[in-house]
């Protein structure tokens, strides 16, 4: 009897344990086929106007603009097939005629400006930065009137914060639950775990090969990798110097490296300390080896020189950027009154150059390899740990002589946002606190010129001017790294790295 | 003789940490991204990191900042710690309760919690995390003397003493204090291996001694991603923090057994 009871339970247990693994496996014939993906940062929530959030949902292929940028760097009609400019302040884009939200409603022109108004109401930088007086919607035709000349509109309206909503959904689940028009829906949402996503079965543009997409949170670059490597993930994006090595010659794997518009600089203190000297900051720009820093910061990182990436078209290989010359720098540094004392340290008035390095990302080695530069040309280098930039400027009275700073420089494929925030007189990104009329009259002309390629040649002559006064010392371009099982298709690393998730991406 | 035979351990171990600067082939510092991450060989015994740098050196020194800090921190917090807990004990009176509600008051803060909102608020750096531990760990050391001290005190022999004459000081100088040092003695000995694991812990989460300081957990901190692709960057470390927790711990109770006369 003992052992009949056993077999029952033994029994039961099987095949409660059978039910259990069913019901596990996502990619089972009945769920339809699924794709994992591993991501290195979550926004607080999935409304694209809060603040950077709307990033995560255009990565996981839910979020739409107006206009979008190709990974050849160029702007491509989304929700708006075509657009013109009216006059200097007037914008007048055509909203595509068949595009759905996925809740099945129509995308008019009113749906858009609701959208556009509530991203600019939501948030600040939305608003700042289109610089939008007035939108009308007259049926498919949508009008945008800016408050001044405007050239940057276009590239403006591709950042995420202005993907497209329908707002008369029930806005009470917008942080869950955006009801977007891009070839994916979300279907749930946990914070810092975990999002679903399936196919829009009304999206505009053909079906996405995929039926639904896992995507998980996993912000240490350790875990991330090894999360491929397991086969728990079929594509993890961002990958780290130190784990690149396990997805080259692999078979199982494969990496995908793209130049990226990030850039990763030193902010030079122009309002105090020794790097007030032109001189003195002459020589910093010579005095860093970028070659041997690039290495460090992943796959296909490229050595720095410039405000912009060579991914983009802002003159790269025209400008006349400054080369690890040690040689050179000692000029500098004799022209600012310094001379070698007795240890190999140059001094002045005999005080030994030193400067503060106030650091606050997580580059540690690319902090003591810039310290082991400065030191070993004879400038001494104290480190300081800061929470971010602003720490580093007000809680510490501007207590720093070089700064560490990333930016995405080129994030809408427009030169303008970067150079209004970081070097534009008493723009809160300046905090080498930078001053030059010229510079300033630049960025002026930029925001109210309308022609591309003017927008280029503008954007040169700002470069060379930064690049004459050196308020900062431009060092590597991170790339955008992706690994992915080989059986993965059609994955593209765009230089914008908001964009990963596209229709076409399958297993 | 196995309290011997760890003794002379401990102290072959300090006089290697003590020697790195004759022992350690390479600066500790000295950058040469031409040979990063080669792994162990007779050029370079652990290997070297991302920045080329030579791991075997790197760790002698770095157990230099480890233990180092660890010595200092049970130094400074035994001392102060104890002379807290004395007075308290030797006033006695409202002071004694006033000092032992604080004493209570302190040990129920989470000592990580505070020490870490402590150094989040004054910057991390080597002097903060020294100030941190110590203003964390005296209470312990206060109460154990403070109850030591009492205890003493109401004993016979004490109060012969005094019969028989004794002033204070000598009372202070022949009875209690030979009495009450030993078992401090244990207890600080027992919590070198904690304040290393401690201080490599604030370093590997970042708010220990900052780079390029070469310390223990920093050692681990920078090089935390390298698991699969360069593990000798984790291990060389690790693995002294293993033999320096294990040797003073192990070290701390073969010195009770010795110093507790109950055991003799």
């Amino acid at each position: 009897m003992k052992r009949i009871v056993l077999l029952l339970v033994a029994i039961v247990v099987a095949v409660f344990g059978l039910v259990g693994c069913g019901n596990n496996g996502a990619d089972s014939g009945k769920a339809g086929k699924n794709m994992n993906v591993g991501l290195f940062w979550f926004g607080d929530s999935l409304d694209p106007a809060h603040e950077w959030d709307g990033w995560t949902v255009m990565r996981i292929g839910a979020g739409e603009t107006l206009v979008t940028v190709t990974d050849k760097m160029e702007f491509k009609p989304q929700l708006a097939d075509k657009w013109e400019v009216v006059n200097p302040t007037t914008w007048k884009f055509h909203i595509r005629d068949n595009v759905k939200f996925n809740n099945g409603k129509p995308v008019t022109a009113e749906a858009v400006k609701a959208s556009l108004e509530r991203s600019m109401q939501e948030n600040t930088r939305a608003k700042k930065s289109a610089k939008i007086a007035n939108i009308i919607a007259q049926g498919q035709d949508l009008i945008i009137e800016t408050t001044e000349a405007y050239g940057g509109l276009l590239s403006t309206l591709t950042e995420p914060v202005y993907i497209i909503i329908d707002t008369t959904a029930d806005l009470s689940k917008v942080a869950e639950a955006p009801v977007t028009t891009g070839p994916y829906m979300v279907t749930s949402f946990k914070k810092n775990d975990t999002i679903t996503v399936k196919r829009n079965e009304n999206y505009w543009d053909g079906k996405a090969v995929m039926d639904t997409i896992t995507i998980k949170n996993i912000e240490d670059n350790s875990k991330r990798s090894m999360a491929l490597q397991s086969g728990e993930m079929d594509i993890i994006q961002t990958v780290d110097a130190a784990n690149a090595k396990l997805f080259q010659n692999n078979d199982k794997a494969k990496l995908y490296t793209g130049t990226g518009v990030r850039v990763f600089f030193l902010q030079m203190n122009m309002a105090q300390g020794p790097l007030q000297d032109a001189n003195v900051r002459q020589a910093i720009t010579h005095l860093i080896n970028r070659d041997q820093l690039a290495p460090l910061f992943g796959p296909g990182a490229t050595a720095g020189g410039a405000p912009f990436a060579p991914s983009v078209n802002y003159g790269y290989d025209t400008l006349d950027k400054p080369s690890y010359d040690v040689a050179k720098a000692e000029e500098f540094l004799k022209a600012a009154g310094y001379t070698k004392d007795a240890n190999g340290m140059w001094s002045k008035d005999g005080k030994v150059l030193t400067l503060v390095f106030a650091n606050w990302g997580k580059v540690t080695p690319v902090y003591e390899a810039i310290q082991n530069d400065l030191k070993k040309a004879g400038i001494q280098v104290e480190m300081k740990r800061v929470q971010n930039r602003d720490d580093a400027s007000v809680q510490y009275g501007q207590g720093f002589d070089l700064l560490e700073d990333v930016y995405v420089s080129a994030a809408t494929n427009d030169s303008l946002w970067f150079l209004n925030n970081v070097f534009r007189s008493g723009a809160k990104g300046n905090k080498a606190i930078y001053k030059n009329e010229r510079v300033d009259q630049l960025i002026e002309e930029l925001e109210s010129e309308f022609d591309v390629k003017a927008r280029e040649a503008k954007t040169i002559e700002i470069e060379q001017e930064i690049l004459k006064d050196n308020p900062a010392v431009f060092i590597v371009y991170p790339a955008n790294s992706t690994a992915a099982k080989t059986s993965v298709k059609n994955l593209v690393v765009y230089p914008i790295d908001y964009y990963l998730i596209t229709k076409d991406l399958s297993l | 003789m196995r309290f011997k035979i760890l003794s002379v351990m401990v102290l072959v171990f300090i006089l290697i940490i003590l020697l790195a600067p004759q022992l350690a082939p390479y600066d500790p510092l000295a950058v040469d991204m031409t040979a990063a991450l080669e792994p162990m060989s007779a050029t370079h015994y652990f290997g070297t990191d991302q920045l080329g740098r030579d791991v075997y050196s790197r760790v002698l020194y770095g157990g230099q900042t480890s233990l180092g800090l660890a010595f200092v921190i049970v130094v400074a917090t035994t001392i102060l710690g104890s002379v807290i807990g004395m007075l308290s004990a030797l006033i006695g009176g409202k002071v004694d309760t006033f000092i032992s509600r604080f004493i209570d008051i302190w040990l129920s803060l989470p000592e990580l919690v505070v020490a870490i909102a402590f150094i989040g608020v004054l910057g991390p750096n080597i002097k903060t995390v020294l100030a941190a531990l110590i203003i964390v760990k005296w209470a312990e050391y206060a109460r154990i003397m403070r109850s030591l001290v009492v205890t003493v005190r109401s004993s016979l022999y004490i109060q012969y003493a005094y019969m028989s004459g004794a002033n204070f000081i000598n009372i202070m100088k022949d009875y209690v204090i030979p009495n009450v040092i030993s078992p401090i003695i244990v207890v600080a000995c027992q919590h070198i291996g904690e304040i290393i694991l401690t201080v490599a812990g604030f370093s590997l989460i970042g708010i220990g001694v900052q780079p390029p300081m070469p310390e223990w957990g920093s050692i681990l901190m920078s090089s935390k991603d390298y698991m699969q692709t360069a593990p000798w960057l984790l291990f060389c470390p690790g693995a002294a923090i293993f033999i320096a927790v294990i040797l003073f711990n192990w070290w701390g109770d073969e010195l009770r057994d010795v110093l507790d006369p109950h055991v003799n």
